[in-house]
């Protein structure tokens, strides 16, 4: 029997008349790596930022590590946001060092290794990097770090395909490595499903359809045939 | 928790510093720092001429200026909150692991280094002009040149003890910007006006010329920092419970 | 369809089916035709997540598989390596033949042929014309 990290039970959560999330219950379970896959405004992202408690639900109960979300569980969270751009000053080094102050369980040694990894260059200021390159050292101050959760709100999102495969890499060393429970959010399926153990399908802000991956697979074919047809 | 994590306040403090030059590094170069000095040079020499030509506009005018920066500080420190927004950083901001106060305490100190160094280079370079002036001008003693001084003094030193309120206000305001509480901004401005008028109408500032600061002055320069105090409390809540993202 | 090389090895995986088996009657089959020689090193699990771009736990459940099957065995510090002893191999060949032999035996006799008619069907398809 796998222990639950997450617990959401009747999430609701509304912008203005819009309901982003809508009676959410759902599960993720510890050590596993659980995909949250759906279009765009299924209320992915704000799910993501309630388990980070920077959004809060007007109605129902989520617990995350046994805690009601808030500033406080995040010592214990590796969160990715959407959309998020590095502060533009700092060299990757030095991101590196302001993370190993002020990120809980961030480890330099292990950063500067998925940094060779990724081929990032450690003296080269966020300002002058592609995005591709941005999106590595955000990922990499995620997955340096030893606690035990990583969220990872769209990683692979406008990035160009050999950063795509430097981040897959350095996923699967992360998962192989410690013991962590990952979250994933993705439109890049195909390349990313094998990763998966489990899938939670969203749509309108609930729960559309969700199992173990090779259970999905062997009932409906691949996780990226199955998100489309249930996009249609 | 481990020993490096205990100092996150003076982290984000030089963190929140550190990102203080990112505007300046982009947008001022060597060239254009020469072109300012130079600036500087002709905009003295003009007004000493102006001065020498019409003595009876005297030079203590100048020191006018100081009641810029507080206005100043107050403007940048509501972009200070925006600039987590607008750089798009601000999920890493407000999923650092550390009570809301310390996110805002960080940006508040910094904030008010960054005010007081710019007093400082403003009285620095009001100096320099004076002295520059005393020397191009043959009407000017040395004695004129200290009276100069001793006139911004006292700009100087309310321009110092106003700059906490002006960040803490700032923070404020940026901070309700972000919030479900939006729709109180113009409530902000209507109380901030209206202490700004009775404070001007008190007659605080008079008896400043003859050197004597009124009682009341101490009092209401001290209520101001309570008042801060209170502003960054309400900016660490507003954050915690009513954001709006 | 994915087709990916580990070396002198050939995958192909294929996101439509469940992965543990795929990758699980792969290597057996590599090992039972003896792509990967007795007593060779088979690719790590870190090798094997990385080209396929797959969950390593997966990967590390197949060679679990493997080893109880007697085809692998761990050695600390140096990975896993296919068993020295030939007997095992062809132990295991042996059990995995019966195994569809049996299967496809009991297919044919709930269709009702007697074991005179499957022999027939047998040579047809061995030595006849469209044969294997």
């Amino acid at each position: 029997m796998t222990e639950s990290i997450i617990v959401s039970e009747h999430l609701v959560k509304h912008y203005d008349k819009k309901r982003a999330i809508d009676d959410l219950s759902l599960t993720i379970k510890k050590g596993h790596v659980t995909a949250i896959l759906g279009s765009n405004g299924a209320g992915k992202s704000t799910f993501f930022r309630m388990i980070t408690g920077i959004v809060r639900p007007d109605s129902g109960t989520l617990s995350v590590l046994g805690e009601n979300a808030g500033w406080h569980t995040n010592a214990k969270i590796a969160y990715l946001p959407d959309r998020a751009r590095w502060y533009n000053n700092y060299t990757a080094e030095q991101s590196f060092d302001l993370a190993a102050r002020l990120l809980l369980g961030f480890d330099k040694s292990e950063a500067i290794r998925f940094a060779e990894l990724m081929r990032l260059p450690l003296d080269l200021k966020v300002d002058g990097m592609s995005k591709g390159q941005e999106a590595r050292l955000m990922l990499i101050l995620c997955i340096a770090r030893n606690v035990p959760l990583v969220v990872l709100d769209e990683p692979f999102s406008g990035i160009d395909a050999a950063s795509r495969e430097r981040i897959m890499e350095a996923l699967i060393d992360a998962i192989s490595e410690k013991e962590q429970t990952l979250l994933i959010s993705t439109h890049e399926i195909h390349e990313a499903e094998g990763l998966f153990d489990d899938v939670i399908f969203f749509q309108n802000g609930h729960v559309l359809l969700s199992g173990e991956a090779e259970e999905l697979r062997r009932k409906y074919g691949s996780i990226d045939t199955l998100s489309r047809k249930l996009s249609d | 928790m481990d020993a490096r994590h205990e100092q996150p306040l003076k982290t984000l403090f030089l963190h929140e510093l550190k990102r203080r030059r990112e505007n300046g590094r982009k947008g001022i170069n060597a060239q254009w720092r020469l072109v300012y000095f130079f600036s500087f040079i002709v905009i003295a020499m003009i007004l000493t001429i102006y001065f020498n030509l019409i003595y009876h506009v005297q030079l203590k005018y100048i020191w006018n200026i100081c009641w810029g920066i507080p206005w100043m500080i107050f403007g940048l420190s509501i972009s200070l909150i925006h600039r987590e927004w607008r750089n798009e950083t601000v999920g890493w901001w407000l999923t650092f692991p550390y009570p809301r106060s310390t996110l805002v305490a960080a940006k508040f100190w910094a904030m008010l280094v960054r005010g007081v160094s710019l007093a400082c280079s403003i009285l620095l370079l009001i100096i320099v002009f004076g002295a520059f002036a005393t020397l191009v001008s043959s009407t000017l003693s040395f004695g004129d040149f200290l009276a100069f001084i001793k006139s911004g003094l006292i700009p100087i030193l309310l321009d110092l003890a106003a700059l906490p309120l002006a960040v803490g206000a700032g923070l404020i305001l940026g901070t309700l910007g972000r919030t479900k509480l939006r729709p109180a901004m113009p409530l902000f401005w209507i109380i901030w006006g209206l202490s700004w008028g009775l404070s001007g109408s008190a007659g605080w500032f008079e008896p400043l010329s003859q050197f004597k600061i009124p009682i009341e002055l101490v009092a209401a320069i001290i209520g101001s920092w309570l008042l801060t105090w209170i502003l960054i409390l309400l900016a660490s809540w507003l954050l915690e419970k009513k954001l709006d993202l | 369809m994915d087709e990916r090389r580990i070396g002198s090895l050939r995958f192909t995986i294929d996101f439509s089916q469940p992965l543990y088996e795929q990758i699980l009657s792969q290597m057996r089959s590599l090992i039972a035709k003896g792509e990967i020689d007795v007593g060779e090193k088979i690719p790590s699990v870190r090798e094997m997540a990385h080209e396929l771009k797959i969950n390593p736990n997966t990967v590390m459940h197949a060679y679990q598989e493997l080893e109880r099957d007697g085809l692998t065995e761990k050695r600390r510090g140096q990975g896993t390596f296919v068993t020295n002893s030939v007997t095992q191999i062809r132990h295991f060949k042996e059990r995995l033949a019966l195994d569809y032999t049996r299967e496809f035996l009991l297919n044919m006799r709930n269709l009702g042929f007697r074991p005179d008619e499957i022999e027939a069907y047998l040579e047809k398809l061995t030595h006849g014309k469209g044969g294997l």
